[in-house]
């Protein structure tokens, strides 16, 4: 892994360097990922628009004012990306012939999963940030540009909602 | 099945995730001890965060394949931007000011003054000329026919003014006369209805007193008839 610093790494990427990128790729890749699932709400999409995010941030590094935010700035793409996303799936989903529910893994959650991508995507994305990534309200709120009290405030809503799908499927969790 | 207190919805989800004070997290604990519902409800909320926090553990199984493929699909992206940003802001601040200065070549090329034409010059400035003389010289004359106008209409005024005067005055002087002698007719009118009014008063005063004097004449002739008793015994 190399050691420099995200500031460093965006200028060696400014100037072509796709190590140095590459870098910042599996530095950032997960909370990118996360933001995509937690407003697409399903692992398919998530992948594909995180890594077209990824993609567009080399094609666009040039453009970052400040080098030490690289983490925001990638984020802000593949938050836009994902909001585009649902858009044209919304889109498409009126004009299109309904596509096939993703493949479930007959495993253990599959139920919390459909609950998950059945809530809200401003509930959703907090949610998943705040247990997929360490349940650290701060983190949450700094890579969502929220403050805390407004990440608790999403928190206590979507985990309220969530526990009353599951409840009343009768699927405790 | 016991549920959760409804008002206590909040405060067991904010405990649960850590954002209550000391205090408020004490008052929820010596609540859940004595409420089984609300125990049972914080129970499956730890229990939904867990299932929570394993799924993402699940999905992010996949974290480092999912990486690769990124990075094994950037190496076929050529970066749109190789310039440094100082250098691209630079760059950025350049094209302005060549914008800048090719706008101002175009503007001033398109604005830029012409060859003199000395005839079209003169044809320009004297249809000028005129054009801005006309108007005041128009005027100029409009307002020595007002006053010649008004002069003359000054004059036939001075005469007409005098002529009906002398008419008025004249007017005046015979209503004046007239009036006099129409006053005197009726005065002297007025005083012989008076006169005659006084006249004929007296007239009728005057057959009055003589029907009194004649009327108590006969009377005291028969009253002094009736006491004078030789003259009555004569007269028997």
């Amino acid at each position: 892994m190399d050691e420099r610093c995200d500031k460093d790494l965006v200028i060696a990427s400014c100037g072509g360097d796709r190590t140095a990128y590459a870098c910042l790729v599996r530095r950032h890749y997960g909370h990118v990922f996360l933001v995509c699932l937690g407003v697409l709400g399903n692992v398919h999409d998530a992948e594909d628009v995180a890594q077209d995010a990824m993609i567009q941030g080399f094609r666009r590094i040039g453009q970052i004012r400040d080098h030490d935010q690289f983490g925001g700035w990638i984020i802000a793409i593949a938050r836009n990306l994902s909001i585009n996303h649902v858009r044209k799936r919304k889109a498409a989903a009126k004009t299109l012939i309904p596509r096939p529910p993703e493949h479930a893994d007959q495993g253990d959650g599959e139920e919390l999963r459909r609950a998950v991508a059945r809530l809200p995507s401003d509930l959703r994305l907090p949610l998943v940030m705040y247990y997929f990534d360490g349940r650290d309200v701060k983190t949450v709120a700094r890579m969502l540009e929220m403050s805390p009290s407004g990440v608790y405030l999403k928190l206590r809503t979507a985990i309220k909602e969530l526990h009353e799908m599951l409840t009343t499927q009768g699927d405790r969790p | 099945m016991n549920r959760f207190c409804p008002d206590m919805q909040d405060r067991i989800v904010d405990t649960m995730l850590g954002a209550l004070d000391e205090h408020e997290a004490r008052a929820v604990q010596e609540h859940l001890a004595g409420c089984e519902g609300c125990r049972r409800y914080l129970d499956d909320l730890k229990r939904q965060g867990d299932a929570l926090a394993g799924l993402g553990d699940r999905i992010a199984v996949d974290a480092d394949v999912r990486q690769e493929k990124v990075v094994q699909a950037l190496r076929e992206v050529a970066p749109a931007t190789r310039i440094a940003p100082i250098l691209s802001r630079f760059a950025r601040i350049a094209a302005a000011a060549v914008l800048i200065l090719g706008a101002g070549i175009v503007i001033g090329r398109m604005t830029a003054p012409r060859p003199v034409d000395v005839e079209r010059l003169r044809a320009d400035l004297e249809a000028s000329i005129v054009a801005s003389l006309k108007p005041a010289v128009q005027e100029s004359v409009l307002a020595g026919l007002d006053e010649r106008l008004a002069a003359a209409l000054a004059g036939n005024d001075a005469n007409l003014q005098a002529e009906a005067a002398e008419h008025i005055r004249r007017e005046l002087e015979s209503f004046a006369s007239n009036s006099e002698d129409r006053m005197d007719r009726r005065f002297a009118e007025l005083i012989d209805a008076i006169e005659a009014a006084r006249l004929t008063d007296r007239r009728q005063v005057a057959r009055a007193l003589e029907q009194i004097k004649a009327q108590t004449g006969a009377g005291l002739r028969s009253v002094a008839a009736l006491t004078n008793p030789a003259q009555a015994t004569a007269e028997n």
